[in-house]
């Protein structure tokens, strides 16, 4: 004869705390990325391109300097010209420089025979900016204690359908 | 008092219950990897010129397609009305000039700048043939938006180097 048992009904507890530690850090590395993204690219609209290469992460360092539609440039929130001080580029000079130095690869050119660096400067620009501010920042790029010679200057998607091949199918030229 | 037998405590376990901080948590968690971490955005690649000062170096002579862009008439200033801090231009026009000839109409700059773009000319420095590279200038209260499509035009076309040159300075204050 089967002896039947008060069978007690075993509580299983699972221990939930690495899984809360693993939540936890998963959260503080998106709060964290979060800002270092905010830091990088400031509130701007930009102008609207159709040939520009989407803009996937760089290889190499890229820094990114923003500039409103009053001429002041930023990076990382920082302000390092500003137009009520026109001639006042001091602090740009040593941004440019600190990124050619420091922060960006140098390699040697073989067309100049010259160690120059290597990783581009992403100028991000209101679409109404005045070109003669971004001029200054290729100005400064251009010195020769810089030498920072790749640009990429960032766009817009386009929003509204239009589309450059649109605008080229109507010109009659174009087979 | 002194007679009174201490009963044992018994050790109260305090149980919080873990399952609404379970919750809001991974609410939070699908909340970020819910966020585009993907900036939507585009990027046009140009050059500076590299040689600076003066150089040794043999410059290999190439020809270039210079384009000027130069304002007719600084638009009206009017606030943006999707309410961001910042005005946009109405009426804003540009002009090309391609080497010396103007432009006025996009259609007619887009189609010099194809007919140019299948002229091909032999590089030294990486043996092979190109369209010539373009160099950019532009005058006082061009935009970067102007300039910008000039560069877009240009890739469209199939130009692939793009430099840029000196610019025309600062537009003077409320001149239109």
């Amino acid at each position: 004869m089967a002896r039947q048992r008060n069978k007690k009904q075993e509580e299983v507890k699972m221990d939930m705390t690495p899984m809360i530690d693993c939540v936890f850090q998963l959260i503080i590395f998106f709060f964290l990325i979060i800002d270092l993204q905010n830091q990088e690219l400031e509130d701007l609209v930009l102008p609207k391109s159709d040939h520009a290469v989407p803009d996937e992460q760089p290889e190499g360092v890229r820094p990114i300097i923003n500039v409103h539609q009053n001429g002041r440039m930023v990076y990382r929130m920082k302000d390092y010209y500003t137009p009520d001080r026109p001639k006042d580029f001091k602090k740009l000079d040593s941004l440019l420089y600190g990124f050619a130095h420091t922060i960006m690869k140098r390699k040697m050119d073989p067309d100049i025979h010259k160690v120059i660096p290597y990783d581009p400067l992403l100028i991000r620009a209101d679409e109404f900016t005045e070109m003669h501010y971004l001029a200054k920042i290729m100005e400064r790029c251009g010195d020769e204690k810089v030498m920072i010679w790749k640009i990429e200057l960032a766009l817009g998607e386009r929003k509204d359908g239009k589309t450059a091949e649109d605008f080229v199918k109507k010109t009659p030229a174009h087979k | 008092m002194a007679g009174r037998k201490k009963k044992p405590k018994e050790l109260a376990v305090a149980e919080m219950d873990m399952t609404p901080m379970i919750d809001v948590t991974f609410l939070l968690l699908i909340f970020f990897l819910c966020l585009d971490f993907k900036t939507l955005e585009s990027k046009l690649s140009a050059n500076l010129p590299k040689d600076v000062g003066v150089n040794t170096t043999d410059a290999v002579p190439m020809e270039k397609l210079d384009i000027r862009i130069e304002r007719v008439k600084w638009g009206q200033e009017v606030p943006d009305p999707s309410g961001a801090h910042r005005h946009i231009l109405v009426g804003h026009r540009v002009k090309w000039y391609v080497g010396p000839q103007p432009f006025r109409d996009k259609q007619s700059f887009y189609r010099l700048l194809e007919k140019e773009a299948k002229i091909v000319q032999y590089n030294e420095k990486t043996h092979q043939k190109e369209p010539k590279p373009i160099t950019i200038k532009t005058g006082a209260g061009v935009t970067y938006g102007d300039v910008t499509w000039v560069i877009d035009m240009a890739k469209y076309a199939g130009f692939e180097t793009i430099t840029f040159g000196g610019g025309g300075g600062a537009r003077k204050q409320g001149k239109k």
